[in-house]
């Protein structure tokens, strides 16, 4: 015990023995009627939906980059972007930016779609225990540059749209930082 | 003692200004006066000692002397086990009623059992309470009592600031007419910052006001003082200092 805590409750002791005249011994009301109240720690915070969002959109950037075969990564991301989407609530406070991403996500699936290779299959693609929320298909190789380009071009769209979302929302930092996040793929997506 | 209602309200006044100023949050929160539907955690100690301006509540005459000269104290020895968070928790406590005479020739013993409804960002619990079992000395005579309490521990944005609060609801068999007579009693408690808290509780018959709080040196220590009758509905109006002190390192933080 710390000195200054052995001074504090010495002296409340101290005060309460000392001899009073006058008062019957053990009688009436107990000083201490109820014990002590303990109260639980807080809990420990849990993740926002925005920062699970922009979290998981992080994450999905990464796993899409370590793709052997770069043809698949708009496909991957695609899926992932969706996955994401899905991953915020079902309120109204989200559905802008929950909107923006899974039409983000249906863009990048049709320019897969109108490029898709004829010779690489599809699969779910798979390391460090993460999966591909679903099978993802392969852009034509000679198909690369164009799928790109467009792929490129609805992401800074979805970014743009989620940052305007931000202007008129109350979640406008979260917004902002999934526009962030969401835009980040266009680094991933100028280097393959 | 009208003024100390008077006083009491203008200490909550400014209480709740200067809480508000600057602090994003506020999280230490207590009542006084009113059981809880808490434990001590597992593993952790205690020893509580009150002091109250008077004792003669209860024993149907007045004792002269002045303000000072009719105090007593208690002490509360006790110890948790379990975890309610998890399932069941449990807490043993020692009573020693008086400070007078020959300390520990009276007391009785204090069994509570409580477990969390639900956590998240509103925890909730659930606690039963024995009192006055085993009791020794002149502290035999109140039959047992028992008590069921409902505590949850809400968050609210007041005053600018995100606030703790702490919310309990409870009934026993022996709340009112001098601990005699079964009751309900509730209260609230409120974190005017994260070292201070204000409460108020009705306690079956009358209302008490509290005020708990710590300090950053003495991280194990909390510090209770509370106006009980704080209305004088009752004719039974005193002050209560509480100083609690827990550890969780006793026999080596082994037991």
């Amino acid at each position: 015990m710390r000195k200054a805590e052995w001074m504090a409750l010495s002296g409340a002791l101290a005060f309460a023995l000392v001899p009073v005249s006058g008062v019957p011994a053990l009688a009436g009301k107990d000083a201490v009627d109820v014990g002590p109240v303990f109260v639980p720690p807080l809990a420990e915070a849990e993740p926002s939906a925005v920062a699970q969002a922009v979290e998981e959109i992080n994450l999905a950037r990464d796993f899409c980059s370590r793709l052997k075969r770069k043809e698949y990564v708009i496909d991957c991301l695609a899926a992932e972007m969706d996955s994401a989407a899905d991953a915020l609530p079902s309120t109204p406070e989200y559905a802008p930016a929950k909107a923006a991403l899974k039409d983000g996500s249906r863009k990048l699936a049709k320019i897969v779609t109108d490029n898709r290779s004829s010779s690489l299959p599809a699969g779910v693609a798979r390391d460090s225990g993460h999966a591909t929320p679903r099978p993802i298909r392969a852009v034509e190789t000679s198909r690369m540059e164009v799928a790109t380009d467009a792929a490129i071009g609805v992401i800074e769209e979805t970014g743009t749209i989620l940052l305007r979302s931000s202007e008129t929302s109350a979640e406008a930092a979260g917004f902002v930082a999934i526009s962030t996040a969401v835009r980040s793929n266009t680094i991933l997506l100028r280097s393959i | 003692m009208q003024g100390i209602a008077r006083f009491s309200t203008s200490v909550v006044l400014a209480a709740l200004m200067a809480g508000s100023a600057g602090a994003e949050d506020a999280n230490y929160v207590t009542i006084a006066g009113i059981r809880a539907g808490t434990v001590a955690p597992g593993g952790l100690a205690f020893v509580s000692v009150s002091l109250s301006s008077r004792r003669d509540i209860g024993t149907g005459y007045a004792t002269s002397g002045g303000f000072w000269d009719k105090r007593d104290g208690s002490i509360a020895l006790g110890m948790g086990f379990g975890n309610a968070d998890q399932g069941l928790g449990f807490q043993v406590t020692a009573n020693i009623t008086s400070l007078k005479d020959d300390f520990g020739d009276a007391g009785y013993l204090t069994l509570k059992a409580a477990t969390r409804l639900q956590g998240g960002g509103t925890p909730m619990y659930l606690g039963v309470t024995a009192d006055h079992i085993a009791g020794w000395g002149v502290a035999e005579s109140p039959d047992e009592s028992f008590d069921l309490t409902l505590t949850a521990f809400p968050t609210a944005a007041i005053g600018g600031v995100d606030r703790r609060l702490m919310l309990t609801l409870g009934a026993g068999t022996n709340i009112r007419n001098n601990d005699s007579d079964p009751g309900v009693y509730f209260g609230a408690g409120m974190a005017m910052n994260d070292n201070w808290a204000l409460s108020a509780a009705w306690t079956g018959e009358d209302v008490t006001l509290g005020t708990g709080f710590r300090l950053a040196a003495l991280p194990d220590m909390q510090f209770t003082a509370s106006v009980e009758d704080a209305f004088d509905q009752n004719d039974a109006r005193r002050f209560t200092l509480q100083v609690t002190l827990t550890t969780d390192r006793l026999f080596g933080g082994k037991f």
